[in-house]
């Protein structure tokens, strides 16, 4: 450790103080000479034999036979890399990876744990990933002159996408991590991503390990960027470790730095099994396969196991650990993470967070996640109703890779049958909808269906007069159960800690019952809440007494589709999401960003300054006010330098109407939005605006019309055209060519949607709310 | 190449795996027994087939490709002779010569079944400039389509007449032949437009050419308009309006001018646009039209012609009923037996055709195998170009109800918008809200709906579209 915090500050002295310390008999000849021992780096690049972590080099040749009882939790370490987007989290990974003899250099793709095409395309990483690793670390003698002792260790890596949208992945990731790799790039400094994410490891209790990150750049200003974890995060500038992973320099300092500052895991290996089920995807050969990390006791194959939320028992057909592809070692030993093959048949049987242990023994639930929370819905329809079915399976097969994507069937007047998927945020959706068509192009060489994405709101919920006197009342109870409902009731649990025999029935009886009230989205949100936090019946019955009184006081409408709430205004209050924004900015912007934030309803919150040159500004934001173009019209003013992150927060009284647009006095429901009040004018004359564009002349006028409830706010008028005929048809030759005219005028109505008398073409629906 | 004897063997093969080059005698084509190879390619041709295609043809189309010179929105099969030639009746152009002969053997080797066909109706002399012709050759035609199919007493017989190339003793020469009606391709009482779209012809000739008409009592003739000319004005057009029904012809044409690719307007304008009139501007002509010649005394039977009464004109009725028609002549049509056929349009290959007509054989048109929806297409097509419209009676019986129902269903809301009317089978128009209301009892509507049209001038006007739509709801 002394010489992590002896780490001096140039690269000069760092290298020299690097080939004095202790390692590598290699630099060692170089001893005297740092500039010559520079050039032997700049002329060879790195070369992880060269260093003083020994790569276990056999690793290939006895795949199957690990022995994983050698290593005992003491000898293991989990963590993860967290990072803004593009600060080199993932080539780091890779250089771990590499180091470790994991993978071969040079094989396999770059950034080798992003697995999904549209992860390689957009470079980014949206499902965590793990890989086991196996390491031999030098102890140091106590007195430094000792003979350094080899002791292997097992580390788990498990890497996490960058971006907000898909935080839940990252948050739990970490639930299985006790420490993680704070990657900041030396030139770009704290972004806003890697605020939010140190927050989300340090909530976790997690150590934290700083590495600065592309030093190699001509940029790289590390002392800056020392300077920030000190002023942001609190951090000792002197733990924070300089890297390169593309040169390789100063990786050989982050593995002994994870096993020698983050704490083993905690766990008891007698106690009964029990392991927490980290993530789960389908595999066409082997089915469902699930990660896991074993938390306490011992995992075999062939052991019988039983899942605390299904109640369901399963056979572990397979076990063992991703180093980095499914290999099995028939053992999972207390604090190893790694897979399982146990015959469930969907990924929906497999519930992330869920607690599996041995059949047969009572074990405490672990406390598992948060539920996955849906910021952002959209419709999703096939440009011919006759591909409903591709569109279906195309969706079942996403999905059984991607849970965190809710999915419902619905229809539109405009646009027949489809589905309403609840996504995580924009990015999310972004992702989703190109993992479609992908998805679309290999079933079928073209694309015959087109994701079309209709409109982008929200959760959102309203509240229709209360006929309770007691107004007051009914609101302070809508807002503690409903969006922090299981925050509220995991608090009670955890307070009480009461025990109480597990009862399925009364927990389907509270589903009944808050049922019974109408508001089955809401109660299917408690009764998740419920399984989540394994809440027993104690609590339950308060619960229940609570839901119960809660659902007779008011009626809670959550709207997914703009095009669900009615049009006439019997809403009382309506409340919004909004979301905590991170943002941060060069200081010359703060001017701009500012009134950008406040033209976007923001309330800013913080308003500080992270070094000379950046401020950092945190404000709530509705999310509608995001969602619509906020982040490139963020990149716009600031130039592109804005670093921008958003988490969800709580909902907000907010005047909120629907919008609806009438094609000649007929809503079309697929554009219904719901918009602020005060923007509504606004919103509703460039979405006319804008629908003029696409709607060709017909032979009549038409209006088209944003209308709130009855009053039209916003008008425009299509001419009709006047003459569309064909004058001489005289004679067998013009018959036969002007059929054929006729036709083709014909088949170009075909892929319009018919809304009253009116044919829209598809085209309209997919750019009036297009997310850019 | 399969002799038409063999066309029993293939009876059994469907249409789409007929040898490419299958040919047949064009004899067979026409003849109703033995079934030709065509009409038994689909069966279901003969059982849904509209009774009209069962008729033997009464009437003929006579192509005269001749012209002085191709005007300047014309894409039609011509042969420009140039204004140089001389316009003698002594002296022929061989070019002229030749093709009457050419002509007169197509007609010749287009065998009728000579004992139940009835005489020809109707002929028709269309071009080109047919007045082009000298008489002495018309006669020659006129001669063997006598011999060949019989020509009704009174039959009437049309011919093409541009200003400028005929006086009165080509007239008195052509009405002793048996012309007795007359299509005076006028188009503009203006030298500059006349100038501007390339007609040989200027308003001097127009009127010598009325004059001529009128002083040798041709009773039935028709003059030919055209609308939305380049620089065409609201006056302008209001004083062909006025000067035509000045003229009194029995029959008036309103062509809408057609700005066709491969043609010189085709090079220069772009519909819609300057010098053009606007489609508003262009709207308003046609309804100038429809509102000028009905208060004239003329009926709009059809989108572009108008008639007095009794006077329509009995070939293109033909067309729009859907009507079996003899086509002769270089790129003209014929639509026989079901099946609508076009000649080559150019010489050297309408030769050929002519030849192999002598022949025997006769290449088989690749697509013109009809189907019922086809057919019902083209019913629809053609019968609401016309005042009397659709006749869902007959239309029912020959394509079934369920077809009707779709069309009622897709043109409800033009019902409603009043460019579709429905009319009962005494021709009183439907109320909007009558045909709302029957529209719900599938059964009562068909009772009551007869007829179906489209009004004048707005439905007319959006004719491409609505019929558009019908077919939308033939074949979805």
């Amino acid at each position: 450790m002394g010489y992590f915090r002896r780490a001096s500050d140039t690269f000069e002295r760092y290298l020299i103080h690097f080939s004095s310390s202790r390692f590598s008999p290699l630099l060692a000849v170089n001893r005297a000479n740092p500039i010559e021992s520079r050039l032997v780096w700049n002329q060879f690049g790195w070369n992880y034999y060269a260093f003083c972590s020994h790569a276990r080099q056999n690793c290939n040749d006895n795949a199957n036979s690990f022995d994983l009882s050698q290593y005992p939790p003491e000898k293991i370490r989990n963590f993860s890399i967290i990072a803004h987007v593009d600060h080199g989290k993932s080539t780091l990974a890779d250089r771990l990876l590499e180091l470790t003899g994991t993978i071969k250099r040079g094989h396999g793709q770059p950034q080798y744990l992003d697995k999904l095409q549209v992860e390689r395309e957009r470079g980014i990483t949206v499902k965590a990933q793990t890989a086991t690793m196996f390491h031999d670390h030098k102890f140091q003698g106590a007195d430094g002159t000792d003979a350094p002792s080899l002791v292997g260790f097992l580390l788990n890596l498990i890497d996490t996408p960058g971006h907000v949208d898909f935080n839940y992945e990252v948050s739990r990731s970490l639930a299985a991590c006790q420490g993680a790799l704070l990657v900041v790039d030396a030139s770009q400094g704290i972004e806003a991503q890697t605020v939010a994410n140190f927050y989300l490891a340090f909530e976790s209790n997690l150590t934290i390990v700083p590495v600065i990150n592309k030093i190699d750049l001509p940029t790289a200003d590390p002392d800056r960027v020392k300077a920030q974890l000190k002023s942001m995060f609190d951090l000792d500038p002197n733990e924070a470790i300089l890297t390169s992973a593309k040169t390789g320099q100063g990786l050989e300092h982050v593995l002994p730095a994870v096993i020698e500052r983050v704490p083993a895991p905690p766990g008891n290996r007698n106690s009964p099994l029990r392991m927490l089920l980290l993530d789960s995807y389908y595999n066409d050969y082997k089915g469902v396969i699930c990660h896991v990390a074993v938390v306490d006791g011992t995992l075999r194959k062939g052991a019988k196991i039983s899942s605390a939320a299904t109640g369901q028992s399963y056979e572990v057909l397979d076990v063992g650990i991703m180093h980095p592809e499914l290999t099995p070692t028939g053992v999972l030993l207390t604090g190893q993470v790694g897979y399982i093959v146990s015959g469930m048949r969907s990924t929906k049987e497999a519930r992330v967070g869920d607690t599996l242990y041995q059949n047969r023994s009572i074990v405490e639930p672990l406390p598992g996640f948060k539920p996955v929370k849906h910021m952002v819905f959209s419709g999703v329809y096939p440009v011919d109703g006759s591909d409903f079915n591709e569109l279906n399976h195309a969706i079942e097969r996403l999905t059984c890779n991607d849970a965190s994507v809710s999915v419902t069937r619905e229809s539109s007047t405009a646009l027949g049958m489809g589905f309403r998927c609840g996504f995580l945020g924009l990015l999310h959706m972004d992702v989703f909808h190109q993992r479609l068509e992908q998805a679309g192009n290999s079933i079928r060489d073209c694309l015959h269906w087109g994701a079309l994405l209709v409109s982008n709101l929200v959760l959102y919920s309203t509240r229709e007069q209360a006929q309770d006197p007691d107004l007051e009342a009914g609101e302070a109870l809508l807002s503690s159960i409903h969006h922090n409902a299981s925050e509220t009731l995991y608090n009670l649990l955890q307070q009480t800690r009461m025990q109480a025999p597990q009862s399925w029935t009364m927990l389907e009886l509270a589903a009944e019952i808050i049922d019974a009230q109408g508001d089955i989205a809401y109660a299917s949100e408690v009764f998740n809440d419920l399984l989540t936090h394994q809440v027993h019946s104690f609590y339950f019955e308060q619960t229940v007494e609570l839901a119960t009184y809660v659902a007779a006081l008011i009626s809670k409408v959550q709207v997914q589709n703009p095009a669900a709430l009615p049009s006439n205004s019997k809403i009382h209050s309506s409340w919004e999401p909004t979301v905590m924004a991170t943002i941060i900015v060069p200081s010359e912007f703060v001017g701009p960003v500012i009134t950008l934030c406040s033209e976007r309803r923001g309330e800013q919150l913080e308003y500080s300054f992270i070094d000379s040159q950046r401020a950092f500004m945190k404000y709530r934001l509705p999310l509608r006010e995001v969602v619509i173009d906020f982040h490139n019209e963020l990149k716009t003013i600031t130039s592109g330098y804005a670093s921008f992150d958003y988490e969800d927060s709580e909902y907000q009284a907010s005047d909120l109407v629907k919008l609806d647009i009438l094609v000649n006095g007929k809503p079309v429901d697929a554009m219904a939005t719901i918009v602020h009040n005060l923007k509504a004018q606004r919103v509703g004359r460039d979405l006319v605006e804008k629908l003029t564009k696409f709607i060709a002349r017909q032979q009549f006028p038409i209006a088209i019309q944003a209308a709130i409830g009855l009053k039209v706010i916003a008008r425009e008028t299509i001419k009709p055209y006047r003459k569309d005929v064909l004058v001489k048809c005289e004679g067998g030759g013009d018959v036969t060519r002007k059929r054929k005219l006729l036709e083709k005028q014909k088949d170009g109505k075909k892929r319009m949607k018919r809304v009253g008398s009116v044919d829209i073409p598809q085209e309209a629906f997919h750019q009036l709310f297009k997310v850019s | 190449m399969l002799k038409a004897t063999f066309s029993p063997i293939l009876h059994t093969l469907p249409a789409k795996s007929r040898p490419p080059k299958l040919s047949r005698a064009i004899s067979n084509a026409l003849a109703q027994t033995p079934p030709t190879v065509r009409q038994n390619a689909s069966p279901k041709t003969t059982t849904t087939s509209n009774s009209t295609h069962k008729h033997p043809p009464t009437s003929a189309y006579v192509h005269l490709p001749f012209c002085r010179k191709r005007c300047h929105y014309c894409d039609f099969p011509i042969v420009a002779l140039g204004s140089s030639q001389p316009d003698t009746d002594d002296i022929d152009d061989p070019r002229i010569v030749n093709y009457i002969q050419l002509l007169c053997r197509e007609i010749q080797a287009t065998q009728s079944e000579s004992t139940q066909n009835p005489p020809l109706e109707t002929v028709f002399f269309g071009g080109g400039t047919p007045s082009l012709v000298p008489p002495r050759l018309v006669s020659s035609v006129l001669d063997t389509l006598g011999s060949k199919f019989g020509l009704r007493s009174g039959a009437e017989i049309s011919m093409e007449m541009d200003p400028g190339t005929f006086d009165a003793k080509k007239m008195k020469d052509l009405m002793e032949l048996g012309v007795n009606r007359v299509s005076l391709g006028v188009q503009a009482f203006q030298d500059e437009l006349l100038k501007a779209c390339g007609r040989a012809h200027g308003v001097k000739e127009v009127h010598e050419a009325i004059e001529i008409v009128g002083s040798c009592g041709v009773g039935n003739w028709s003059m030919d308009l055209i609308s939305s000319l380049p620089h065409q004005t609201t006056e302008m057009w209001e004083e062909s309006l006025m000067l035509a029904i000045k003229a009194q012809p029995t029959h008036v044409s309103v062509y809408d001018l057609q700005v066709e690719q491969g043609t010189k307007f085709g090079g220069l304008y772009t519909p819609g646009e300057f010098p053009l009139p606007s489609d508003i501007q262009s709207a308003d002509f046609y309804k100038m039209a429809s509102s000028m010649l009905s208060n004239a005394g003329y009926n709009h039977y059809e989108i572009s012609s108008y008639s007095k009464s009794s006077f329509e004109c009995k070939h293109n009725l033909t067309y729009w009923e859907n009507k079996p028609f003899y086509g002769f002549g270089l790129g003209s049509a014929s639509f026989l037996g079901g099946i609508r056929f076009s000649r080559p349009k150019k010489m050297k290959e309408y030769m050929g055709y002519v030849q192999n007509l002598e022949d025997g054989i006769i290449e088989c048109p690749e697509d013109s195998c009809p189907d019922a929806k086809d057919m019902a297409m083209d019913s629809v097509m053609l019968s609401l170009r016309t005042a009397r419209g659709l006749d869902l009676k007959s239309f029912k019986e020959t394509f079934g109800s369920s077809l009707v129902h779709s069309l009622f269903q897709a043109y409800k809301p033009y019902v409603e918008s009043g460019h579709v009317v429905c009319l009962d089978r005494h021709r009183r128009a439907v109320t909007k809200e009558q045909f709302c209301s029957l529209l719900s009892d599938g059964l009562e509507i068909e009772e009551t709906v007869t007829f179906i049209r489209l009004s004048d001038p707005d439905g007319f006007l959006l004719s491409n579209e609505l019929i558009a739509l019908a077919f939308r709801a033939i074949t979805p």
